[in-house]
């Protein structure tokens, strides 16, 4: 019966993972199913209707699915998750883990560390840094004008609002994405590279046809964890643009915490949340299926 | 080496966790005294509200009156928008709520609509001084149900802010008091034929600047239409009036582009950069602004300007089309209240009615640019002699109050968003109007909604 | 030999602006906060001080803000590594009929934006009276960054050959001492790595902190940062940097702490399973 050695029951088992269970049933799960309730009520966070709601079926879903502003909000939320979570931070966490592999060694710490650095930097900071550096008396443009590219300051937080917030969540993300990769591909064996190396294969088709199929579950899991990572990133956005200008950094999760928290709108919120989440499950589920790779 | 470093994480990790209790222990008060809780909005290190409580020490007064009190500190360090948020989120629940708290005015009947609020009215019959308080500041802290939920800290009055220097360099008489939305249009324009560089309008539109926006631009402009946000129990959702505002806004920041750059509009600090940094160096014509914003050029202010009635004026802001009314004005402000679960509301009360007696109020006023509630402020000469005062108690003749309903502070957050979402280029006038329909409807349910 | 230096030239090249990106952004940081004079652009401080870092961790309200990050983070990261740990063994070492199943679970958990469950966890928080505590907004934070500990812990512990526990059980060792004298120390990559992930996610935490605690006593470090930020508007750089600087403090000890396990703890972890 066992082939892992182990002759563990279940009595035993539900003992280790009660903790973990009573945790997450509390403050995740018994949350998730209050969430599906809120939804169907016109709860509000102040007024009457915060104390006294009432159950109004599918009303918030119906609001949502004809207010165009979710639908924006849904498409920047693609925008802003194909172009910083895939294109960014996997894309650039591979390319910078694979060159840097024999590199000298004080030149791959400098880069690794610097990367590394914006990541473990608090999202409230990355957002300050940025804010900084993109405005129109920052750094961007002192450096931009300087070298006679640019020739008067853009504000570019208010003419490319998405690019910029799409650059400082790649800034914050990458080195998650850097690590993962740099473990994958110190454990492809050098033989193999070699023999195909000596088999005439030119860079782009070793890494093509050797390298990227060797880390092909390592680039699974890293899309799945920085996807949803990114689907849940409200801080960086709040604290940069607001969402603004207008609508045009607003993500699901942005506009969620307008309706709920800034206009009140604690039902319609949720409806929102919940989209969110689906989202959240779905894009999982098919890049599972792409990848065709199990658990 | 490394196995010895590690051994000592988890040591580290429970020392700094004990460290943390300990601090949250230390900072419990003892138990003896009578604790009232007073919260309020708190704006970096040079907080005016701060400022009045040292200065003219308020806490050490009231408590040196009545022993065994202590007034404890819990003030919010956040942006507008979030005060309010944060502060409906801290009233909800007996745990968390102050007893003393300030609040906008705006949020008064949603707040007392959930019953977050103590009613007043038995305390404000036995007080003398409440007959000194205006009636308009009386009428905002007023619930959906009449009764009152706050006493006022403070009023204001909207107008057109403008620099002499701009106006006489266009072409343009001073003092200056257009007539209708049309003379501001032209003045505008004359501003710009003349010198391109100087930014003619500043309307305040950035969604991140709050209740601002709601009150300087989308009211003040609707309100000269005819037309209010809110009648008889409904809201106006559909006329010409919205549509008037929407294509005004637009014209500004769209059309012939009059506006300041949206760098500066949708900047979280545009207020400070267009009347701190662009009016003093003349790059500013006109704003449509409140009266806080003299507070820029004060001598203690970012922008100290001296003589300053003589460099900048300030004009009331005309109806749509001029006539009879000749100016709107809408009036604001903030107010103190009581948690309806205080428990110590008679205590509450007495520390509000001395924050509110004719000394302190006043002197209060004077810190923030604001207006003094109580009608006997103007006989204390600090305040009387306060750069602008004529003008803005001049003003307050044809001024209005926002709704008095418990949906206003949804649906001025919806105001928000659409107004800079018009002024950004994100929607036209006419959708615009049809998404202010949309999402007020959606707020207040289709029966609470009329078309004009 | 030629093609190949120009190769490794413009590699070099592309490494070094990446570097240059990267870097930038925080050498303002860095030199803003000895600057008194700071504003947004980088520049060496015409007279550098440490007056904006005296001025940071003067006041009792800062040390407070940091200390109550100290015990949020802190807390909560001790509670998943144990919690993930207990929860790993019998995921990574028994025949469960239900264990696939509860492990889908699991990795959908870690699908869920945290921001998208606050409105219900606000609601249930003041339900049962636990709001504005430290410790309950801890275990929630906790709670949330499980599903994931548990994934990577799991993924750790399948690496850890069996026959070293069952040499041990021969030896006459219990479980629960196979357990801590086996198990323990091979895992401390994996747990070094749970343990930073779960942290730093936790440090920086703003939104959920914002949403549950009240007083302004109990404000961590990301909340308290928006004193920098005045009513006009104005930004005092200089401090706002300062400040900044000392938030990272923790994640950068932390890190250079664990750091020699994490690569391998990815590896491990990794995730061709």
């Amino acid at each position: 019966m066992s082939n892992h050695g182990h002759r563990g029951n279940n009595a035993t088992a539900l003992t280790l993972i009660l903790p973990a269970i009573a945790l997450l049933g509390f403050f995740f799960v018994w949350p998730i199913v209050l969430s599906c309730y809120f939804s169907l009520t016109d709860m509000t966070l102040s007024g009457s209707r915060a104390v006294r709601y009432h159950f109004v079926g599918f009303e918030n879903f119906k609001h949502l699915f004809a207010d165009p502003l979710f639908r924006t909000s849904c498409a920047n939320t693609l925008i802003f998750l194909a172009l910083s979570a895939i294109i960014g931070q996997l894309a650039l966490g591979f390319i910078v883990a694979l060159i840097m592999r024999g590199k000298r060694r004080w030149f791959r710490s400098a880069v690794g560390i610097t990367v590394i650095a914006g990541w473990i930097t608090p999202e409230v900071i990355v957002a300050i840094c940025w804010v900084a550096f993109l405005s129109r008396e920052g750094s961007v443009n002192a450096m931009l004008m300087g070298a006679g590219i640019l020739e008067g300051p853009i504000s570019w937080l208010i003419s490319f609002p998405m690019a910029s917030v799409v650059f400082a969540n790649i800034w914050h993300g990458t080195a998650f994405s850097m690590i993962q990769f740099q473990a994958a591909l110190d454990s492809i064996p050098t033989s193999v590279e070699e023999a195909a190396e000596i088999d005439g294969a030119s860079g782009f088709r070793r890494l093509w046809g050797i390298t990227i199929p060797m880390v092909k579950g390592t680039i699974m899991t890293d899309s799945i964890l920085i996807t949803l990572k990114t689907l849940g990133v409200f801080g960086l956005i709040y604290a940069m643009t607001g969402g603004g200008p207008g609508t045009k950094t607003t993500t699901l999760s942005v506009y969620m915490y307008k309706q709920a928290f800034s206009s009140y709108q604690m039902g319609y919120g949720t409806a929102i949340a919940l989209v969110l989440l689906l989202l959240g499950v779905i894009l999982s589920l098919c890049y599972m299926r792409v990848s065709k790779t199990p658990l | 080496m490394a196995r010895t470093r590690l051994r000592a994480l988890p040591l580290i990790a429970a020392a700094l966790v004990a460290f943390a209790f300990a601090g949250q222990a230390a900072a419990q008060k003892s138990a003896k005294d009578v604790v009232l809780k007073f919260t309020y909005k708190q704006n970096g290190a040079s907080d005016p509200l701060e400022k009045w409580l040292k200065d003219k020490k308020i806490i050490e007064q009231f408590e040196a009156a009545n022993p065994g009190v202590k007034v404890q500190l819990a003030p919010i360090p956040s942006t507008e928008g979030d005060y309010a948020t944060l502060l409906a989120l801290q009233l909800s629940s007996v745990k968390t709520a102050p007893d003393i708290f300030m609040e906008d005015t705006y949020m008064t009947a949603t707040d007392a609509a959930s019953g977050y609020l103590a009613c007043l009215d038995p305390y404000l019959a036995g007080w003398s001084d409440w007959a000194k308080y205006l009636d308009g500041t009386k009428a905002a802290v007023k619930g959906t149900d009449g009764k009152s939920y706050g006493v006022p800290i403070s009023t204001d009055s909207r107008g057109l802010w403008y620099s002499y220097e701009v106006l006489q360099a266009a072409g343009v008489k001073t003092p200056w008091q257009p007539k209708s939305w049309e003379e501001i249009l032209d003045t505008a324009r004359k501003i710009k034929k003349h010198d391109a560089s100087v930014a003619p309008i500043y309307l305040i539109v950035g969604a991140v600047n709050g209740e601002g926006v709601t009150m300087q631009t989308f009211d003040m402009l609707l309100y000269g239409t005819g037309d209010t946000m809110y009648e008889n129990g409904k809201w106006l959702v559909k006329s010409k009036g919205i549509l008037d505002t929407f294509r005004f806004i637009d014209a500004v920041y769209n059309k012939e582009k009059l506006s300041v750059g949206l760098d500066v509009a949708l900047a979280k600090d545009s207020g400070s950069q267009v009347y701190a940094k662009m009016f003093p160096k003349a790059k500013a014509g006109i704003g449509l602004g409140v009266c806080t914003t003299s507070g820029n050029w004060v001598p203690t202010g970012p922008a100290p300007i001296a003589d300053v009635e003589k460099v900048f004026g300030f004009a009331a802001m005309p109806t749509q089309l001029g006539g009879k009314p000749a100016t709107v004005n809408l009036c604001g402000g903030w107010s103190w209240a009581i948690s309806q679960y205080s428990k110590e509301k008679d205590l509450a009360f007495k520390f509000i009615a001395f924050c509110g007696n004719k000394e302190n109020a006043t002197a209060r006023s004077l810190y923030d640019g604001r207006m003094s509630p109580r009608s006997d402020s103007i006989s204390i000469d600090e305040y009387a002699k306060r750069p602008f005062i004529k003008e803005m108690v001049a003003n307050m003749a044809n001024s209005f109050v926002r709704p008095k309903n418990e949906s206003y502070a949804m649906v001025s957050t919806q105001v928000q968003a659409i107004v800079e979402e018009l002024a950004s280029g994100s929607l036209t006038p006419e959708q615009a109007m049809a998404q202010y329909q949309a999402r007020i409807t959606n707020i207040v349910g289709k029966d609470k909604t009329f078309e004009k | 030999m030629k093609r190949k230096n120009a190769k490794s030239a413009a590699q070099y090249g592309a490494l070094s602006l990446v570097f240059a990106c990267f870097a930038l952004p925080l050498l303002w940081l860095a030199l803003a906060s000895f600057d008194p004079n700071a504003d947004q652009i980088i520049k060496i401080p015409g007279k550098p001080t440490l007056a904006n870092y005296v001025s940071v961790l003067g006041g009792p309200e800062n040390l407070q803000g940091f200390l109550n990050s100290l015990l949020l983070a802190g807390l909560q990261s001790v509670v998943d590594v144990a919690v993930a740990f207990l929860a790993a063994y019998p995921l990574s070492r028994f025949q469960l009929s239900w264990k696939r199943h509860f492990l889908y679970v699991i990795v959908f958990m870690t699908a869920l934006p945290l921001n998208a469950i606050m409105i219900p966890v606000f609601k249930l928080f003041i339900s049962c009276g636990i709001q504005n505590n430290l410790v309950t907004t801890s275990l929630f934070m906790a709670a949330a960054n499980l599903p994931y500990g548990i994934w990577m812990m799991k993924n750790f512990m399948d690496d850890v050959p069996v026959s070293l526990e069952e040499a041990a059980w021969v030896d006459g060792a219990g479980k629960l001492k196979a357990m801590r004298k086996i198990v323990v120390p091979l895992m401390v990559p994996g747990l070094c790595t749970v343990l930073i992930y779960v942290f730093t996610a936790a440090w920086g935490n703003f939104f959920v902190p914002f949403i549950l605690l009240q007083d302004a006593a109990k404000f961590p470090a990301s909340i308290r940062i928006y004193q920098y930020f005045q009513l006009n508007g104005l930004v005092e750089y200089g401090k706002l940097a300062a400040y900044s600087v000392v938030y990272m403090v923790p994640s950068v000890v932390l890190y250079a702490l664990t750091q020699q396990f994490m690569s391998k703890g990815f590896a491990m972890g990794g995730a061709d399973r």
